[in-house]
């Protein structure tokens, strides 16, 4: 995990303390799951988790649980299927939305399901591209 | 298979972490860090807040804002008169306080607001930045101008959560109109409100406000009456039901608000 993804991540932490329903943070930590495979993804997801829970004035600890239980369960089904492709990111976005949306009692949830699996599709496209641009340099 | 057992120990550390989180938050020893992390991120997430709010009040018509604000005010004066009109018609003299005296506000800056389309759609509750060392309890009504905005639903020692009336969990009795026609509101999904339970014998129509009615409890919670709580934009009345209903536009935009304040009843 590079100085970018921390950026990366603290911005989507603003992003869903102050602004946005939509779970940003869950969504730019499972792309950067896929993408690089990094298991410190799941220290951020723990401290995303606190801080978000404080913000939000949540249970501590609830979105930390959550957060991680998800990361690993795309983790294990890593193996299993192809992970890098964009139908994989997009379906399990939008389940994962879901899910966190009915836990926490949000309103709208298909709709919000479906806005956060286009924005992790186009997430992950870019990313995706930017990787693989900088592993082509690399050979 | 390394990498593998690399993911697996990192996730099994930080699990038991979390989780010890979680039960320690249900105790006071988790306060105080908290207390630390809500201080130094308080001030970033005001600033940050209303420095989105300037972005879109610049973009969007602010003309269309001024004529907003100013027809609030106008509606404001017109609930003033209606108030009058019906305390003197009553003749109750013992009755006429229909807003509590002994109100304390407390005024709060809204620090979080998320929102599914922000600065678009209405937020789904407001984090503001007062909590328990400012007296604010869970229960308390919270207002803007003499608009009803929500209740506190969660109290940190510097942070509230506010559960907007618009709030699908949200149910209070109300008054429509000049004729005080009562009704429970409950909060619809898109930001909306429905008042429910209206006999079918009354006559709702579009425009008339809505006014909270007495729900005050008895620990003192609960909305105060007399509060605005929106207009009637349309009214469904089907002959065979039991009751009529009516949906309501709350007069403020939960979006764009940056200021509320807390009546202590």
């Amino acid at each position: 995990m590079n100085l970018k993804d921390i950026a990366l991540i603290l911005f989507a932490f603003f992003i869903q303390a102050v602004f946005s329903s939509l779970p940003f943070g869950l969504i730019v930590l499972f792309v950067l799951l896929v993408i690089k495979k990094d298991p410190y993804i799941f220290v951020a997801a723990f401290i995303f988790g606190i801080l978000l829970d404080i913000f939000l004035l949540r249970i501590i600890g609830s979105t930390a649980v959550f957060y991680m239980a998800f990361l690993f369960f795309v983790n294990l089904y890593e193996k299993k299927i192809e992970s890098e492709n964009v139908f994989f990111v997009v379906v399990f976005t939008f389940l994962g939305s879901l899910l966190y949306f009915s836990l926490f009692n949000f309103q709208l949830i298909i709709v919000q399901s479906i806005f956060s699996a286009i924005f992790a599709g186009v997430l992950f496209k870019l990313l995706n591209q930017k990787t693989k641009k900088r592993r082509g340099y690399l050979r | 298979m390394k990498k593998k057992d690399n993911f697996l120990s990192v996730f099994i550390v930080f699990l038991i972490l979390a989780l010890i989180f979680y039960l320690l938050s249900k105790t006071s020893i988790s306060k105080m860090p908290s207390f630390i992390l809500t201080s130094v991120f308080i001030s970033i997430q005001s600033a940050s807040r209303n420095a989105s709010i300037k972005i879109f009040s610049m973009t969007f018509d602010s003309a269309k804002e001024d004529l907003k604000e100013e027809n609030a005010g106008l509606i404001k004066k017109n609930l003033e008169l209606q108030k009058i009109t019906r305390q003197n018609k009553s003749l109750m003299d013992q009755f006429e306080t229909t807003n509590p005296k002994s109100q304390n506000l407390i005024s709060a800056e809204v620090v979080g607001a998320p929102s599914f389309m922000p600065g678009i759609s209405n937020p789904e509750f407001l984090i503001i930045n007062q909590g328990k060392e400012a007296k604010i309890a869970v229960g308390d009504a919270v207002v803007y101008k003499n608009n009803l905005i929500g209740k506190v639903s969660k109290v940190s020692n510097q942070l509230s959560r506010i559960s907007l009336i618009s709030n699908i969990e949200s149910s209070f009795t109300v008054r429509i109109g000049e004729s005080g026609i009562l009704g429970i509101v409950k909060g619809l999904s898109n930001g909306n409100i429905l008042v429910d339970n209206i006999l079918l014998s009354e006559d709702v129509k579009v425009g008339d406000l809505v006014i909270s009615g007495e729900n005050v409890e008895e620990d003192r919670s609960g909305f105060a009456p007399g509060l605005v709580a929106g207009k009637v934009v349309s009214v469904e009345k089907v002959p065979s039901a039991l009751f009529q209903k009516a949906e309501i536009k709350p007069l403020v935009d939960f979006s764009k608000l940056t200021m509320v304040f807390i009546l202590k009843n």
